[in-house]
């Protein structure tokens, strides 16, 4: 079976038909990772016990005829989600051997479908940097052209959907990482509204940032992923007490009288020439379909990048002063405590981690707090409000996911400024807590693929996929 | 190239549980004092925070009721801890001389 062309709707029927068994299925998943993972990189952990467990489970539901839309459908899960019993790294050497007591709320809500995890996959240490290439462990190739970097911090799981290990990956975003990852591999990806799905055992890197979301073959099958994961949880006090029972209820309806917002600051001189070329042409697709395009500003956009590394980082410190060596992770040596705590710290930690909680407690520190915490959050109030005033004449924004197509690995190692400000397009969607969806809009000349991004209203991903499903189908 | 002062960065290190040795230090004040510079273009922003706002815009769940729930057990939170701990405790060395 070619997983990497097969929808998550096409795998339901196919396991509901009995055409392929869900052990059946998973083993396709091992049998492709076994022959590509070599030279792609996208697991930190493979788990094929579970998943083979989990594969009679879910066959006896479906021969039973009780099965929901994931049961025994293969999916890897980014390792910063905590599994009950299976090791979740963060791709640090600090949480090397950590197994969590305890599964994610994602993952109680993914294990009542009885779906199959194949792995945890690789990603940026602390889902820090935007290539995952800053991971412990390894660093994960664009299945594409190997030479270049996946995206981040969730390249592992979108190189996995795009290598067709797997059909579909939970991933994570706190200021990009699951959008540009699915637009360097050119795959689908869906960061949901903040509050939208429970951050309860996400492993905390900017707490008003993070979130879960799906990374997939099609529009369709992330609205599918999210119908499962969404939800109120009351250990989360930001999860929205909310409910919608299907995100994909537009995604066939036409696209006629929507009014796509393109906000010019987004076609700048930042971005590549051949992607603009492709998103405006995209949104040409569109008006053809009958979506009116609307001209709009967002001036407050170069400051973006300032002002998201300024509460990221100094959320981040904060999340991040738990890691003592005391109760889990990486235990230094010393003879005093401070020391113990110390060299735990040094040792479990990568140069980018320790840029960002230096950055993050320098925003914080005495004399400097106005200056730069205080200030970005001015800034996260303006940024809001020009959003807002984009959405009163406009249901959704269409903006390039990334200035660049992928690039070549190594080519901005040692060069923490250029790699922040490669976030710009989609940090401002994190600040002001915005779904937004990434998906394919075409290719550059080398063949490597051009993300588009449709940004919509709080809590609107209807919207949002409706957008992305219909040019889906014209493309 | 900016940098920033040896002081100032044995400072923020203090405050972040952590220590470089010389030769990281220097690369480290180099790279800190990049990425500051690029923080520093915020401070052209003529705007202050407005204590009044709400930022989230979260419809922000119900407390949840205030009643026990069984625990983790013992044994499954203490697996993690490297020293293996003793007497359900977690060995650390003496804090106090």
């Amino acid at each position: 079976m070619d997983i990497k062309n097969t929808t998550l709707s096409a795998l339901r029927k196919a396991l509901d038909e009995n055409r392929i068994s869900a052990a059946e299925l998973c083993k396709e998943c091992f049998k492709a990772i076994e022959k590509d993972e070599d030279r792609i990189g996208a697991f930190i952990t493979l788990t094929e016990e579970e998943a083979a467990k989990s594969a009679e489970k879910a066959q006896k539901r479906i021969d039973e005829g009780k099965a929901d839309f994931l049961t025994g459908i293969p999916l890897a899960i980014k390792d910063n989600i905590c599994t009950d019993g299976i090791k979740t790294t963060c791709a640090s050497k600090m949480l090397e051997s950590f197994v969590p007591p305890y599964n994610a709320h994602v993952m109680e809500k993914l294990n009542e479908q009885d779906f199959v995890i194949i792995g945890k996959t690789n990603m940026d240490e602390f889902a820090m940097g935007g290539a995952t290439q800053t991971s412990y462990f390894k660093r994960t190739h664009n299945p594409i052209d190997t030479d270049c970097v996946p995206g981040g911090s969730s390249g592992g799981s979108a190189a996995a959907v795009a290598a067709g290990f797997v059909p579909a990956a939970l991933g994570s975003d706190t200021g990009g990482s699951i959008r540009q990852p699915a637009s360097f591999c050119g795959v689908t990806g869906l960061k949901p509204t903040y509050g939208r799905v429970s951050r309860y055992g996400l492993v905390a890197f900017g707490s008003s940032l993070d979130q879960i979301g799906p990374i997939a073959n099609s529009v369709k099958d992330c609205g599918e992923i999210l119908n499962v994961i969404a939800g109120h949880d009351t250990r989360d006090a930001t999860s929205a007490d909310l409910s919608e029972t299907d995100f994909n209820r537009n995604a066939d309806k036409p696209v006629s009288g929507l009014k796509i917002a393109i906000p010019k600051e987004f076609y700048g001189e930042a971005v590549d020439d051949e992607v603009k070329t492709a998103v405006m042409n995209a949104a040409k697709e569109l008006e053809k379909q009958g979506a009116v395009l609307v001209s709009c500003e967002m001036p407050s956009l170069k400051y973006g990048i300032p002002a998201y590394y300024l509460i990221a980082c100094a959320e981040a410190a904060s999340n991040l002063s738990r890691y003592d060596g005391i109760k889990y992770g990486l235990r230094g040596e010393g003879k005093s405590y401070r020391e113990m705590i110390l060299d735990s710290r040094n040792k479990g930690f990568g140069d980018e981690v320790k840029r960002r909680i230096l950055l993050g407690n320098y925003a914080l520190s005495s004399g400097y707090f106005d200056a730069y915490y205080r200030k970005a959050c001015a800034l996260r109030q303006e940024i809001i409000a020009e959003y807002n005033a984009i959405f009163e004449k406009a249901d959704v924004i269409l903006t390039p996911t990334a200035p660049s197509v992928a690039y070549k690995i190594g080519s901005q190692d040692n060069d923490p400024v250029k790699m922040y400000m490669a976030d710009i397009l989609t940090v401002p969607v994190n600040i002001a807590g915005l779904p937004a969806l990434s998906l394919p809009c075409g290719k550059d000349k080398n063949g490597m693929p051009i993300g588009m991004s449709i940004t919509g209203k709080r809590f609107d991903e209807v919207t949002v996929l409706q957008a992305g499903s219909a040019f889906e189908k014209i493309n | 190239m900016a940098k920033i002062e040896k002081a100032e960065l044995e400072h923020i290190a203090g405050l972040s549980k952590l220590s470089f040795t010389d030769e990281e230090s220097e690369k480290m004040a180099e790279q800190m004092g990049d990425i500051i510079a690029l923080m520093d273009t915020i401070r052209d922003f003529d705007i202050e925070y407005d204590d009044t706002k709400d930022n989230n815009q979260i419809p922000y769940a119900k407390l949840r009721e205030d009643r026990a729930e069984e625990s983790f057990p013992t044994e499954k939170l203490m697996q993690n801890a490297v020293t293996g701990g003793a007497d359900d405790c977690y060995v650390i060395p003496k804090m106090m001389e």
